[in-house]
């Protein structure tokens, strides 16, 4: 009766006539989640037309893809994804997409290939590469370098102009990745303690130099089972976080168990890990995400509000 | 095993949410055991699970419209309800198709729902639950549902008691049957609604059913079987948490199997019906 697993979408590729329209010269982007489909459109300017598969608000490790996206795929010019299993790895969604339109191996590419893998921390000793790269802003200056040369190996007409729009965005990620240096920087060593609910900042916590906890180590397996709970609680006991951060798309109800055990506060807004914020929530763009998160981040570890560039 | 019970003492001394976890699961488990022995008295098995997956579209509202989620779930599971019995008075289809009817309807307009709210709520909270996780709102309206429940019981204890075993005979003593059956049924879907945080909707109705089932089979009095049902739903509930804490498994899940085991020991071995003691007496 609750064969609800059953109901996953059916997506066999419907491979339409309207699919390989070109209405105009812009170069067609599949880009498979918010943040990088960002990115894409900050250097491609007008130049490209950029289609998120993944919305806000969904889960990029699991999804399924829609009839939008399969129609989109099948006329697209450039494939982008991330990497590292954000899209599920080599028996994930991604690639099904990927292999039900017949993309060409030529203009697929992996965004985050030139970064050095992290791993999360499995108790049974295996190694899983962690996806969260891209929440350091460090790494998002490989990315962009690597968006920069995906457009141009597809689109070698316009090269110059993604050069050079590439380039004026890796400025202000360098600064960012700066302030991020300076920020944390100031914030004495017993102080600069971390803790949410997905082990996603490993990244941003190795470069900038905090101490990571966290409840579990990917959204996609169990959250929240009496292990993970414990092995939290302990963290939070040991090393006296200030507060306790939630991302904007994980079930908040672990973290307040735990903050109930512990007593350290939950600290609100939440942060944002896998997504970009909605439009309003001054986290639309991955700039304005990398310094809504210093900016709460320190916030929370610091108390202090006083935030200036 | 000695040890590591010792070892769940340990922890539940240490740790809050383990505590409200057992709590939850004991006073939920005694109001679905109670429950349950009407359920399937009645024949309302699978009326428990269709208002157990027909909750689905109310709990996504109720996250649209930034209420509780309890609200809508219980305003969507006594919409099947009803939209169950409507079917089934008012056109030659049987309940089992009214109920199949209805339950998948709903279940898919939820899900349709939850996929278009994009939601971060995962589905999964909603489709499993963890009691290990429940906030304290939710534990409160867990204790304070549950009372209301069981006082409904006690209070209506002979009403239903008449209506379940003979309903024509209540009707014929002047009883008000229709205001019982729909008692019951507000009963049915406010216990599920709550323990949607424990277990989740798929397994629902396996704790709301099988303790009651496995009571009948063991005794022949509504009384003894409400006794005997809580005693093994409260067991079960404690092992299960127990077993769930020591070996780090899904709490829901381990519930649900050590109340299953329960069922298949008394299936098998019990002195009045037990397929094991009908072999052997049919061999002497």
């Amino acid at each position: 009766m609750s064969s609800i697993f059953l109901l996953t979408v059916m997506f066999q590729s419907c491979q339409s006539d309207e699919a390989t329209i070109h209405t105009d010269d812009k170069l067609k982007v599949l880009s498979s989640f918010s943040i990088l489909t960002e990115m894409v459109e900050a250097i491609g300017g007008d130049k490209v037309i950029v289609h998120n598969v993944v919305p806000i608000g969904t889960d990029p490790h699991e999804y399924q893809p829609r009839p939008n996206d399969i129609r989109f795929a099948s006329g697209a010019d450039l494939f982008v994804y991330n990497g590292l299993n954000l899209e599920g790895g080599e028996k994930g969604w991604f690639t099904k997409l990927l292999r039900s339109v017949k993309a060409d191996p030529n203009k697929i590419f992996k965004i985050a290939d030139q970064v050095t893998p992290l791993y999360l921390t499995e108790k049974d000793g295996s190694k899983e590469v962690n996806p969260h790269a891209f929440i350091s802003p460090h790494i998002g200056i490989i990315m962009a370098e690597a968006v920069r040369d995906a457009l141009k190996t597809v689109d070698p007409a316009h090269a110059g102009f993604y050069e050079e729009t590439a380039s004026e965005y890796i400025l202000k990620l360098t600064s960012i990745d700066k302030l991020y240096r300076q920020k944390f920087g100031q914030i004495p060593e017993a102080q600069r303690v971390f803790i949410a609910s997905e082990q996603a900042f490993q990244y941003l916590a190795k470069e900038y130099g905090l101490k990571e906890g966290f409840i579990w180590a990917i959204d996609t397996e169990e959250n929240g089972s009496p292990e993970q709970l414990m092995h939290a609680i302990e963290f939070v006991r040991t090393y006296k976080p200030a507060v306790l951060f939630v991302e904007s798309n994980v079930d908040t109800r672990p973290m307040k168990a735990i903050s109930n055990e512990t007593g350290v506060p939950i600290y609100s807004p939440a942060i944002f890990s896998d997504e970009l914020g909605r439009p309003g929530q001054g986290a639309d763009t991955y700039l304005k995400y990398l310094e809504y998160n210093l900016k709460h981040i320190y916030h929370g570890l610091t108390g202090n509000m006083e935030w200036s560039k | 095993m000695g040890q590591s019970f010792f070892e769940f003492f340990r922890y539940l001394s240490e740790y809050a949410f383990l505590q409200n976890a057992l709590s939850v699961s004991i006073v939920l488990s005694v109001a679905y055991s109670i429950v349950g022995c009407f359920i399937v008295l009645r024949g309302l098995a699978l009326m428990g699970d269709a208002i157990s997956h027909a909750v689905l579209p109310g709990v996504a509202i109720s996250y649209l419209l930034q209420i509780s989620y309890f609200v809508g779930a219980v305003v969507f599971g006594l919409m099947a309800a009803l939209g169950i019995g409507f079917v089934k008075e008012n056109s030659k289809i049987k309940s089992d198709s009214s109920i199949g009817i209805v339950f998948s309807a709903f279940l898919a307009l939820g899900i349709l729902l939850v996929t278009k709210i994009q939601s971060s709520v995962n589905l999964n909270n909603i489709l499993f639950g963890n009691v290990l996780t429940i906030t304290n709102e939710d534990r409160i309206l867990t204790y304070v549902v549950s009372g209301i429940v069981l006082l409904a019981v006690a209070l209506f204890y002979k009403e239903l008691l008449l209506t379940t075993f003979d309903e024509t005979m209540a009707k014929a003593s002047g009883l008000p049957v229709k205001f019982i059956n729909y008692m019951v049924m507000i009963m049915l879907t406010l216990i599920t609604v709550v323990s949607l945080q424990t277990v989740g909707v798929i397994l629902v109705v396996s704790l709301l059913i099988t303790p009651a089932a496995t009571a009948y089979l063991l005794t022949n009095k509504l009384s003894s079987m409400l006794w005997v049902s809580t005693i093994i739903g409260v067991v079960s509930a404690i092992i299960g948490l127990y077993l769930s804490a020591t070996y780090n498994l899904p709490s829901g899940v381990v519930m649900v199997l050590a109340v299953s085991c329960i069922f298949v020991l008394v299936f098998l071995f019990n002195r009045k019906t037990g397929l094991v003691w009908n072999k052997l007496r049919l061999r002497i």
